[in-house]
């Protein structure tokens, strides 16, 4: 119950600090001439606004919910879950792989990008079948030229 | 009489058969593809129909949207991953069936409802096209802005356990479709001097970085995490669904389909509204709520039969009064111009026998959906069984390309990427992700909406309350959000009464 608590804090000040950051750059980023009640400014506000009331909440509840928690039987801090650190890790090669292929794909077009990716995902999956190799790149070169030829795409 | 005679002596021929069989086929492929939507399908299609004749060309072109249309559910089913916006609210039961191990139950029945509700869409507008027209040209800002207010309280549907998480992906949502050129003043908005920016972030690419990079991100996790490849089937075998056993739903498909043709016959609003709303409406009328969101057959029926509904009812304004309800029709509009079909009153006179042979080609399309679906969806019902390291890597490739393909450019793959780790963070944090898919939808209809209905009012905000229609939704609106509220307040007084009751 206590690791679900605390499990919303912290996206709850993430999602809080994203919206008032946006907020105040609002004037700057939405630069209106507009003298009418409502201008280009007023539905980010809203938007905005919501998202920060409905954060703070999202964060002050489980606060209290802490607190009585803490009042009640005075629990110890949780050991961090085994894994909970590695997973950072885990995602972050996904997602750096993700963002080479598409850094390099300017370089070396869409298809060897693409090959690079859905092979490097095997990789990071950790695959050690050959035939998987070849089916994903097989599957991948024959849908890049169904799309550039049959649909027409125009990829690089 | 004689009319719609020759038009079915006009509709069926070899030419039109083929034409419908190759454009069902594209079409479901094109919808099943990540951030390939029936839109771009209909783009490139177009100038291949300039030496047809026009009938098979204009049903090639409707058939690439009905079957686009209904082709976005299958990847939503089977990989989490909507191809197209419409089927985003397909998602939230479709996918957990296929984890559940019913694939081909919720393939079934996506297809056949989606089958129902194009069929019901393209009798109503043989049947009543221009009297629902004229109820529809009633519409101003003013009830289109309910309607969206109306959309908005789907939020308490869609948001899971956490109202409050509901409301602050909605809000997101809403916010990141401000982002680029406001139309009403030509502000340019939060583009942080990003040229790119100034056109707005493509639905497409939010949809395929939420639903789509961010199940590679976490698969990715799961199996570095130590998960065995072979547990990572979604599924083993599983029973299809009759056309008897969908019947079971008909109520919620007649509803459902009810809501994809009034939403699809208002202009502007789009597929994807209708799904969220159908799918409040049929939780809504369930005796049992809670298995919503949780691999519910009823709420793939509910979402598929709205959005497939709307394809025929968004020809309703096109042929009737020359307004396109969306991009997909605003190109079917182009297709039809060029074929010497002007849309408007005057169209049913002058070209009488080809609309009404295009219009009855509109069920045989939907027959014809079904028919190929049947067989693919066996095909693609396989796709389950692949080893997610091999489909883990194509998903990622289509994603790619569905990102490039929305505008041709690599800064949209990057903003794909951006909204997968959004959409990454939000499945850690269990926040839903399908409100802020909401958001993004209705943005745009709600500010645009407001601003011009406030300015048609002078000011006067009575005005929202005062016009029988717009009223009608706000009363509906209050209606969805105090419902639910009220229900969930009486089931924990009865439970608090039955616990009462044991304990005594």
């Amino acid at each position: 119950m206590k690791e679900k608590i605390e499990k919303n804090i912290i996206p709850g000040l993430v999602f809080l600090g994203i919206a008032v950051f946006f907020w105040v750059v609002t004037p700057e980023q939405v630069a209106t001439t507009e003298t009418s009640r409502f201008t280009a400014q007023t539905f980010p506000y809203v938007a905005l606004a919501v998202a920060i009331l409905c954060s703070a909440a999202l964060v002050l509840t489980n606060v209290i919910q802490i607190l009585i928690a803490w009042k009640k039987d005075q629990p110890k801090a949780d050991s961090e879950p085994s894994g909970s650190k590695a997973y950072l890790l885990r995602v972050f090669i996904v997602l750096l792989l993700l963002i080479l292929s598409a850094a390099l794909g300017r370089q070396i077009g869409l298809l060897l990008a693409g090959l690079l990716l859905a092979n490097g995902i095997q990789v990071i999956y950790r695959v050690r079948k050959p035939s998987y190799y070849l089916v994903v790149s097989a599957i991948v070169v024959a849908s890049y030229f169904m799309f550039k030829l049959l649909f027409g795409l125009n990829l690089p | 009489m004689e009319t719609i005679l020759s038009a079915v002596g006009m509709l069926f021929s070899l030419s039109n058969l083929i034409a419908v069989l190759l454009g069902v086929f594209l079409g479901i492929v094109v919808g099943a593809i990540p951030g390939l939507t029936p839109a771009i399908a209909l783009v490139l299609c177009t100038p291949l129909t300039y030496r047809m004749e026009t009938v098979p060309a204009i049903l090639l072109l409707l058939s690439l949207y009905c079957a686009g249309t209904y082709g976005g559910s299958i990847t939503a089913i089977l990989i989490r991953t909507p191809g197209t916006p419409a089927a985003a609210c397909t998602v939230m039961d479709g996918y957990p069936m296929a984890q559940k191990g019913q694939a081909s139950k919720a393939l079934d029945a996506a297809l056949l409802a989606s089958t129902l509700g194009g069929i019901f869409s393209a009798l109503l507008l043989l049947i009543c096209a221009p009297q629902i027209a004229k109820l529809t040209i009633q519409f101003s800002s003013v009830e289109y802005f309910m309607v969206a207010i109306f959309g908005l309280s789907v939020i308490v549907s869609v948001s899971g356990d956490n109202l409050l998480k509901g409301f602050i992906a909605a809000a997101f949502g809403l916010f990141v479709s401000t982002v680029g050129m406001d139309t009403q003043s030509a502000t340019i908005r939060y583009t942080f001097d990003i040229v790119r920016l100034r056109s707005g972030i493509s639905m497409v690419v939010v949809l395929v970085g939420l639903f789509g990079i961010s199940e590679i991100l976490i698969k990715g996790e799961d199996i570095l995490g130590g998960q065995l490849l072979d547990k990572i089937h979604l599924n083993k075998k599983s029973k299809g669904m009759s056309l008897l056993e969908i019947l079971r739903y008909k109520k919620t498909l007649l509803i459902s389909s009810l809501i994809g043709t009034g939403i699809g016959a208002l202009p502007g609003t789009g597929a994807a509204l209708s799904s969220f709303l159908s799918y409040d409406a049929a939780k809504k009328r369930s005796k049992h709520p809670e298995t919503f969101g949780k691999g519910e057959v009823e709420g793939v029926v509910a979402s598929e039969a709205a959005n497939n509904a709307v394809t025929g009812a968004t020809l309703i304004p096109l042929l009737t009064l020359g307004v396109p309800g969306d991009s997909n029709v605003a190109i079917l509009l182009g297709a039809l111009i060029i074929h010497n079909l002007t849309p408007g009153p005057q169209l049913f006179e002058t070209q009488g026998p080809i609309i009404y042979a295009i219009m009855l080609g509109m069920i045989i399309i939907n027959f014809i959906m079904l028919l190929e679906g049947k067989l693919l969806v066996r095909l693609f019902a396989k796709v389950s069984d692949i080893p997610y390291p091999i489909l883990g890597g194509l998903i990622a490739f289509f994603c790619f390309v569905g990102c490039y393909a929305s505008s041709n450019s690599y800064f949209d793959i990057y903003v794909g990427l951006l909204f997968g780790m959004v959409g990454y963070l939000f499945r850690k944090w269990n926040f839903p992700v399908v409100p802020m898919m909401l958001g993004m939808v209705l943005g745009n209809i709600l500010e645009q909406n407001f601003r011009r209905a406030v300015v048609m009012a002078k000011g006067d905000y009575s005005i929202f309350f005062t016009r029988p229609i717009s009223l009608v939704f706000f009363l509906l609106t209050v209606f969805s959000i105090v419902f639910p509220l009220y229900k969930s307040l009486k089931a924990s007084k009865d439970a608090k009464g039955v616990t009462e009751t044991t304990d005594n």
